[in-house]
């Protein structure tokens, strides 16, 4: 089984189309999709621990089996949809260069697989994020896939996640 | 078969890291002019150890190194040689060469192999060379005055032995297409076991030797051994570097002396001197003479195997110059029992004998003087030296503990959960589960204490370290200093312990170069020639304080000042309180040393000490007096340490006070509350106008109490100042795990910390000081 598989990521590898797994999931109307490989757990929305004078899409920090988790909630950070919070809403927990963290979104779609060749890079255009984070858009049938370099996007100064000391 | 060694390495690095502190310890406790037989041994079995394991996994280097320093020890402890302070300095430095090659070869930095060969050269010297002057006199003496060249041969010889290494030639036997890679494996196989340097390439064609140098310690045997495999074994020659014997006699015959050099008859009687053989493959060494019980005359007579092949030296007649006969040489010359028989200088600083017995007698009252000579303080010697107690540990992966923690934290939280659930069940109905949960509180607590202080170690750990450096620097400067530690118990993180430990030398050398003045500068102020340093450890509200102080010249104010100004700091002005002038000294860049010296002066490391406390989330306070001395308080937090915490309310939020910095709460009467400028800023309490820090307002908590009237005012004290805290309401006192924020998050201003409730939430840890410090800031700029 496990060879199976490995066959065949050799073979689209030999394709040059190199196939990668993404989690996608919904942002009010939008679809996105991230590496799976970043994602450590999803798990249902707990109100957190505010913090003081923390940019408004930090919504504060919860408590994830003792490690003190932030979490973001991306639909403000995007600027889609509304960001209510309900039983059905999702944290992704993120595992990001040995940092977690969790983001907010409205649900969880499925788990795709992607070749490089189903990603094509983004047009330069004005959002809310800036374009540099977004590595493509993938084409699912009808769908459209925003690629998310979520690591990127983590660790960037404007999420302010990290310590400037740190960095 | 071979059994991967890398997977011990960690042990090892470890172990030996350990045995290095340890040996460095001992050596700045021995007495010179009287050492401790229990030390001496002590120091000589840490090196015994490291040779041992270093040896065991195959680094040469350190193996090396530390034979040497062993065999120099050994002489020492039995007595045969007396402990100088150079010896203790060449340890010392030996020490440094070891950590600096274990470093190497955990991948952190580089050892300078100059450097390493020079302190075994050093070593090597003084394992040779004479205890004290008298001594040295005297085996001038013998060398000069008794003429028997043997003798001086014997002298020169063995010396070079020891210092220098074997000479190794042989020829090879095989083609010439085969030599090349049996070559390189026997040149691989013997460098790895010992240092070895190719003097002279040969070629089989022209029958060409090669010649090779091998370290002093190399075990001949096995030498000779390995190249029985590849060479003639009637061309293996091996003979110490610098000896004059080992001339290319045509016939190979081989010892230190051959035929032609023997002098008189009755010389050779007199020294040790080996019969040339008339075969050519004999050898013969000394052996061991420290082994060896005294030997008569008789008994060091030439012990020759049956064959013709074997040889032995003559020895032990009665010196020349007519040293008491227990004195004399002991020696035995052995000889194989097998072809070509061979002995060996089995222990490296045997082989003077001559001299050696000649040393024995080194008067401690010599040392003495050239300790006292030497003029260097004594370092800091502990009233009561600790008893070295067997403790038995073992060796935990740090991760492994952590992870301990954290489960021992849910635990906590769990327990907590549990009692929250079972407060609203009838006591009476429910009397055993009541029970049980009680039981459950008290054993989780206990856990939680005993898990958390396996982190914690004594501060000692750092504190051991500067002994060394306050000795060498004083040296180094001329200044006679005592160190004095307190509380070395102290028990912190060990994250901490890594990290304070750079900053905390910074400010001892710092102390010590600029604080204490020469001894002549102290006696012309009246104190005493030798000034004090004092390290002090301790806890307070939460915090662990290391106090560095010394009893010097003191921070000039005016030469600070002025500095400032030369160097156009911003906000310089004379009305500067001292604190904040002294505060200019973490400047960077800052000195006020007039000469930058090796020490210290170019104004780079005080700012580096001031950052990486302020990283550890750490202060560093500076008191001062000019002629009197300078005291530097180092603040750090204890984190993971559990927080005796109050927690409060504020909107819909819970926060925790550490309390220890809580003073009392109280609330507030409507007459209490002054204005200044129109803003309610200040609370009266007992007759001091304090600050009032609203939290909701520093937060912008939602819904919160705003009415100074309504909430609750806890007055907070850090660093001498107060500073009252509005909140809504106390909600009670716990003891909480302290988690980092910035582990996943960053660094919050007015937040230390966040720590997990009872009912899984996270509350927020405040940063006291930072309030207080918010308060001192706003006031100015509302009032």
């Amino acid at each position: 089984m496990v060879q199976e598989h490995s066959a065949k990521g050799r073979d689209d590898a030999e394709d040059g189309a190199f196939a990668q797994e993404y989690l996608t999931f919904t942002l009010g109307p939008e679809e996105y999709a991230i590496d799976i490989l970043k994602v450590q757990e999803i798990r249902g929305y707990e109100a957190p621990t505010t913090i003081a004078n923390a940019p408004e899409f930090l919504k504060g920090v919860i408590n994830l089996r003792g490690t003190i988790v932030p979490i973001v909630d991306l639909r403000i950070k995007f600027n889609v949809g509304k960001a209510d919070y309900t039983p059905f809403t999702v944290v992704i927990i993120l595992n990001i260069s040995s940092r977690v963290v969790g983001i907010v979104v409205d649900s969880v779609s499925d788990v795709t697989m992607l070749r490089q060749d189903q990603i094509r890079p983004a047009p330069e255009f004005a959002a809310t994020v800036d374009t540099k984070y977004i590595k493509g858009l993938g084409t699912l049938g009808e769908r459209m896939l925003i690629v998310v370099d979520i690591e990127r996007l983590m660790i960037s100064q404007e999420m302010a996640l990290v310590d400037d000391v740190a960095v | 078969m071979s059994i991967d060694m890398t997977q011990f390495y960690q042990v090892f690095f470890e172990e030996t890291q350990e045995h290095l502190a340890g040996m460095e310890a001992l050596l700045l406790e021995l007495d010179v002019s009287n050492p401790d037989t229990e030390q001496l041994n002590a120091v000589f079995r840490a090196a015994h150890s490291i040779k041992g394991s270093a040896g065991t996994f195959g680094f040469t280097d350190l193996a090396e190194v530390t034979h040497i320093l062993e065999n120099l020890l050994d002489r020492i402890r039995k007595g045969e040689l007396a402990l100088r302070p150079e010896m203790i300095d060449a340890f010392l430095d030996a020490g440094d060469i070891l950590k600096d090659l274990l470093a190497a070869h955990r991948g952190a930095g580089e050892a300078d192999p100059q450097q390493v060969a020079a302190i075994c050269k050093r070593l090597s010297e003084l394992t040779v060379e004479s205890g004290d002057a008298t001594a040295t006199a005297k085996s001038a003496g013998v060398e000069h005055g008794a003429g028997t060249g043997a003798a001086t041969r014997a002298g020169t010889a063995a010396d070079a032995t020891a210092a220098d290494g074997f000479d190794v030639r042989f020829i090879l036997d095989m083609s010439p297409e085969d030599s090349a890679t049996a070559v390189e494996n026997l040149l691989a196989e013997l460098g790895h076991r010992w240092p070895i340097t190719v003097v002279e390439r040969g070629s089989v064609e022209a029958n060409q030797p090669w010649r090779l140098h091998a370290s002093a310690k190399a075990d001949l045997g096995i030498v000779r051994g390995m190249l029985e495999f590849v060479a003639r074994s009637d061309s293996i020659r091996i003979a110490p570097i610098g000896d004059h014997a080992d001339a290319d006699d045509s016939d190979g015959c081989y010892g230190f002396f051959n035929s032609d050099t023997l002098p008189s008859p009755a010389h050779s009687a007199a020294a040790p001197v080996p019969v040339a053989s008339d075969d050519e493959q004999g050898y013969g060494f000394f052996t061991d003479i420290a082994a060896e019980p005294a030997l008569t005359p008789a008994t060091g007579a030439m012990v020759a195997s049956g064959e013709n092949e074997a040889f032995g030296f003559f020895v032990d007649l009665p010196a020349p110059d007519a040293q008491a006969p227990e004195q004399a040489p002991l020696m035995a010359a052995k000889a194989g029992s097998e072809g070509e028989g061979f002995g060996f200088f089995v222990d490296v600083p045997a082989p003077a004998p001559v001299s050696v017995s000649t040393l024995t007698p080194v008067t401690p009252p010599a040392a003495a003087t050239l300790a006292e000579k030497s003029g260097v303080a004594a370092p800091a010697k502990r009233a009561a030296p600790k008893a070295a107690g067997g403790d038995a540990s073992i060796r935990v992966d740090v991760e492994k503990v952590d992870q301990l923690i954290n489960l021992i934290g849910e635990l906590v939280i769990t327990q907590a959960m549990l009692a929250q659930s079972a407060s609203t069940l009838d006591p009476v109905e429910f009397e055993r589960l009541h029970n049980g949960l009680i039981q459950l509180e008290r054993n989780t607590r206990d856990m939680q204490e005993s898990v958390m202080s396996i982190r914690m170690m004594p501060i000692s750990v750092v504190f051991s370290r500067f002994p060394r450096v306050v000795r060498d620097l004083s040296q180094k400067l001329g200044k006679q200093v005592e160190l004095k530690t307190i509380g070395e118990d102290t028990e912190l993180d060990k994250s901490l312990i890594e990290r304070i430990s750079d900053p905390l030398t910074h400010l001892v050398r710092n102390s010590l170069d600029h604080g204490v003045e020469m001894p002549e500068d102290r006696i012309a102020k009246g104190k005493q020639p030798t000034g004090t340093i004092t390290l002090k450890a301790y806890h307070q509200s939460g915090n662990i304080v290391i106090e560095v102080g010394d009893d010097g010249a003191g921070l000039n104010r005016s030469k600070i000042l002025s500095k400032a100004k030369e160097r156009n700091l911003p906000g310089i002005h004379d009305q500067m309180t001292d604190a904040e002038v002294w505060l200019l000294i973490f400047e960077p860049g800052f000195s006020t040393a007039d000469q930058v010296t090796e020490v210290s002066g170019r104004g780079v490391g005080m700012d580096v000490v001031k950052r990486n406390i302020t990283a550890m989330g750490g202060r560093v306070e500076i008191e001062s007096m000019l002629g009197v001395g300078t005291r530097m308080t180092v603040r750090l937090p204890l984190t993971l340490a559990i927080l005796d915490g109050m927690s409060v309310a504020a909107g819909q939020e819970t926060y925790i006070i550490p309390l220890g910095y809580v003073i009392e709460s109280l609330q507030a009467e409507p007459g209490m509350v002054k204005s200044v400028s129109g803003v309610e800023r200040l609370i009266q309490v007992r007759g001091e106008y304090l600050p009032i820090v609203a939290l909701h307002e520093i937060f912008h908590i939602p819904g919160a109490v705003t009415r100074l009237d309504q909430g609750i005012m806890v007055i907070l004290e850090s660093d001498g100042t107060k500073a009252a805290l509005f909140i809504d309401a106390l909600v009670g006192q716990h003891q909480v795990v302290i988690k980092s924020l910035e582990a996943n998050y960053r660094k919050v201003p007015g937040i230390s910390g966040a720590t997990i409730m009872g009912d899984g939430h996270v509350a927020l840890i405040l940063d006291v000081v930072a309030l207080v410090h918010m308060a001192r800031s706003m006031l100015p700029a509302n009032a």
